[in-house]
């Protein structure tokens, strides 16, 4: 089934390209509407299910950071005034950024300038065009956004391995990485009760517990990633927390515990199996 | 207080390192750190995050440099949300003031005709549209959003010290002063709501509604003379804070506890962000519509992909934006809308609107998250970035 949103032909494409083309400031960077529709056509396929309305196609193309997008492919075809355009706007950003992810100079260079050769495309294709990492851009997020996630994900990948290492004896001391060796063993209806507890919340809220319990990042850390206030996460740790306990209490009485023995069960030895929430809310951001 | 029991942390990391399947691309973490994905592509987002500790690393990552590199304006953003908290606090004490002297006038008033006049339709100029504009879902999406009824015991924060009543008042655009009789005693408090000459424009008509608002209260308010030239002096302050946000009272929902509630499209409309209790926790900004005084209220559902922070309205134009630089407008009280998208040339609006200033229905102002201001004297054709 061919999707809504292909776009084959001018007559076919949907009448608010021209606008969105015009406003991409695509022509700037030698971008013709063909190219560009074939990008938004790109996109859509990347992003929507095949079933997709033309209405939800629409949406998605009008949100996109056009002017951006339209920048880093032409940087991407090899263009000059948009390359010169693209340096004079985020190189002294990218540099920046992988200053402050890296924290120590020579790895914070070595990660930017790694960075910038991917996108410049040192490799080329079978035609022998560069291929530049600016050509996975798609305009979802703002470019500097996605440069900063590039050197973020690029240096986890190639030095969190080494830190592990390093720091892996620290975490457990502190509670904040659980590795599976360290398990103690549990009544297997309790382990169950517990999986599908956490399988029942919303994904939302697995992610704040795993940020705060498995991770240990601060309230302000995890506020920070869902663009919500501080004040916000705490509540909902604790609410979370209260509602996650009570599931699991009810899930073990459903497998033929009586309310004590779950309260019980959940508590084992308090002294080493529980983590004061509140003492945990109370810390200061380190 | 709960404690955090071990046997689930256990779970949890054993979840986590069994379920990694493929990672979001940069473009998705980019796009979930800015609250530019639908809500599908959130929750799988957020899904694959609660599993995958190199991902939230990178995240994580990626906003501590976002926030090193913009220090002063992130210090900005969290100061204005305290002092939006700060505000609004002193708002809803100031509204449940003015819903006392408004029980003495609609006690004392025969139904006033300011609100049939004052919403009088603005015509749209005949110019032709310069800014892009999108044909939204008409009133079916209206009609099928979910009632959602508000609980009486859920009081305004804080607590108004008065019964919860209704105030309606005229409010003459932002460049009038409130005319010298309505600061009159309560003894001549029918002229503080009755309009001397039905307005040449569309007025502003502001109505402050604590949720718990009941029709009887209405009756409970003959408040003395006196009192009541207190509480329209406190009024006039509201009036006079709501403009620090954008003269109107506009709503703005950064935090989704917030329960703002904007001016009045048409007699019996409220518009807000997240005003339901239902929606107090979520993250997403909806915007909502009552038309029952705000007893119970339904979503509007504009869009998935934006996360809405500030609704306001003048007659019967209602303006709505939230992430992305997304900017709603409907000309007929939200039966339909048009997405605008605000641009100057080549500068596109794209940051977070979180103010939106509609107190004259041609002079629309709009404030972002990042500080970026813009303006339009033609309602909306037309786009200045100051």
């Amino acid at each position: 089934m061919e999707s809504a949103w292909t776009v084959a032909e001018d007559r076919q494409r949907p009448p608010y390209f021209a606008d969105l083309y015009a406003k991409s400031c695509g022509e700037k960077y030698g971008l013709s509407l063909q190219d560009f529709a074939g990008i938004l056509d790109e996109v859509s396929r990347q992003y929507l299910p095949k079933d997709a309305t033309p209405g939800e196609a629409a949406e998605l193309h009008h949100s996109l950071r056009l002017e951006e997008l339209a920048l880093a492919r032409a940087c991407a075809n090899g263009c000059e005034p948009a390359w010169e355009c693209f340096l004079s706007r985020y190189r002294q950003k990218l540099y920046e950024a992988a200053g402050a992810i890296a924290r120590e100079e020579s790895i914070a260079r070595e990660l930017a300038d790694s960075l910038y050769t991917d996108l410049f495309g040192t490799r080329q294709s079978e035609d022998g065009r560069r291929i530049s990492k600016l050509a996975s851009y798609t305009g979802r997020g703002s470019l500097e956004g996605w440069l900063r996630t590039v050197l973020a994900q690029n240096y986890v990948n190639r030095y969190r391995s080494q830190r592990r290492l390093v720091g892996f004896d620290d975490k457990i001391q502190a509670g904040r990485q659980c590795e599976a060796g360290a398990e103690v063993p549990a009544d297997p209806r309790l382990e169950q009760a517990v999986d599908r507890a956490l399988v029942e919340l919303p994904a939302e809220e697995r992610l704040i517990l795993a940020s705060y319990y498995l991770d240990g990042r601060t309230l302000a850390e995890i506020a920070r990633m869902l663009s919500v206030h501080e004040s916000t996460i705490s509540r909902r740790v604790e609410r979370i927390t209260a509602s996650l306990r009570k599931r699991i209490v009810r899930g073990l009485r459903e497998r033929g515990m009586d309310a004590r023995a779950a309260e019980e069960a959940l508590e084992a030895d308090v002294r080493d199996l529980t983590l004061d929430v509140r003492a945990r809310l109370q810390e200061k951001k380190e | 207080m709960a404690e955090w029991p071990k046997i689930v942390q256990q779970r949890m990391a054993r979840q986590a390192s069994a379920g990694n399947a493929e990672h979001p691309d940069a473009n998705l973490l980019a796009a979930f750190a800015e609250r530019a994905l639908v809500e599908r592509e959130r929750a799988a987002v957020s899904a694959h995050l609660a599993q995958c500790a190199d991902c939230r690393e990178s995240l994580a990552l990626a906003i501590a440099a976002q926030s090193e590199a913009e220090p002063v304006a992130d210090r900005a953003t969290t100061i204005a949300k305290h002092h939006w908290f700060a505000e609004w606090r002193w708002v809803g004490a100031a509204a449940a003031a003015c819903c006392v002297i408004a029980v003495a006038l609609q006690v004392q008033v025969q139904p006033p005709p300011v609100e049939r006049t004052s919403y009088t339709a603005a015509p749209p100029a005949a110019s032709p549209p310069v800014a892009e504009k999108q044909t939204i879902q008409p009133a079916q999406q209206v009609a099928s959003a979910r009632k959602l009824k508000v609980e009486r015991d859920q009081p305004v924060e804080p607590p108004p010290p008065a019964p919860s009543v209704a105030m309606v008042q005229e409010q003459k655009p932002p460049e009038e002063k409130v005319p010298s009789d309505a600061t009159t005693p309560a003894g001549n408090s029918a002229a503080l709501i009755r309009p001397l000459e039905p307005p040449a424009q569309p007025a502003l008509t502001t109505t402050i509604l604590p949720s718990a608002a009941e029709p009887e209260a209405f009756q409970a308010g003959t408040a003395e003379a006196g009192q009541a030239k207190k509480e329209v002096a406190a009024s006039q302050a509201l009036r006079s804070r709501a403009s620090a946000f954008g003269q109107g009272m506009v709503a703005r929902a950064p935090v989704p506890s917030a329960r703002a509630i904007s001016a009045l499209s048409k007699p019996s409309a409220l518009w807000s962000i997240n005003a339901s209790p239902a929606m107090a926790e979520n993250l997403r900004g909806v915007v909502e519509r009552s038309t029952d005084a705000g007893k119970t209220w339904e979503a509007v559902p504009l869009s998935e992909s934006v996360s809405f922070r500030a609704v306001a309205s003048a007659g019967s134009q209602v303006w709505a934006g939230g992430t992305g630089g997304a900017l709603f407008h409907s000309p007929d009280g939200g039966a339909h809308w048009e997405r605008i998208t605000v641009s100057e040339g080549n500068a596109r609006l794209t940051a977070t609107i979180v103010n939106i200033n509609a107190a004259d229905p041609n002079v629309i102002k709009i404030a972002t998250s990042s500080g970026e201001r813009w303006s339009s004297a033609d309602g909306g054709r037309q786009w200045t970035r100051h």
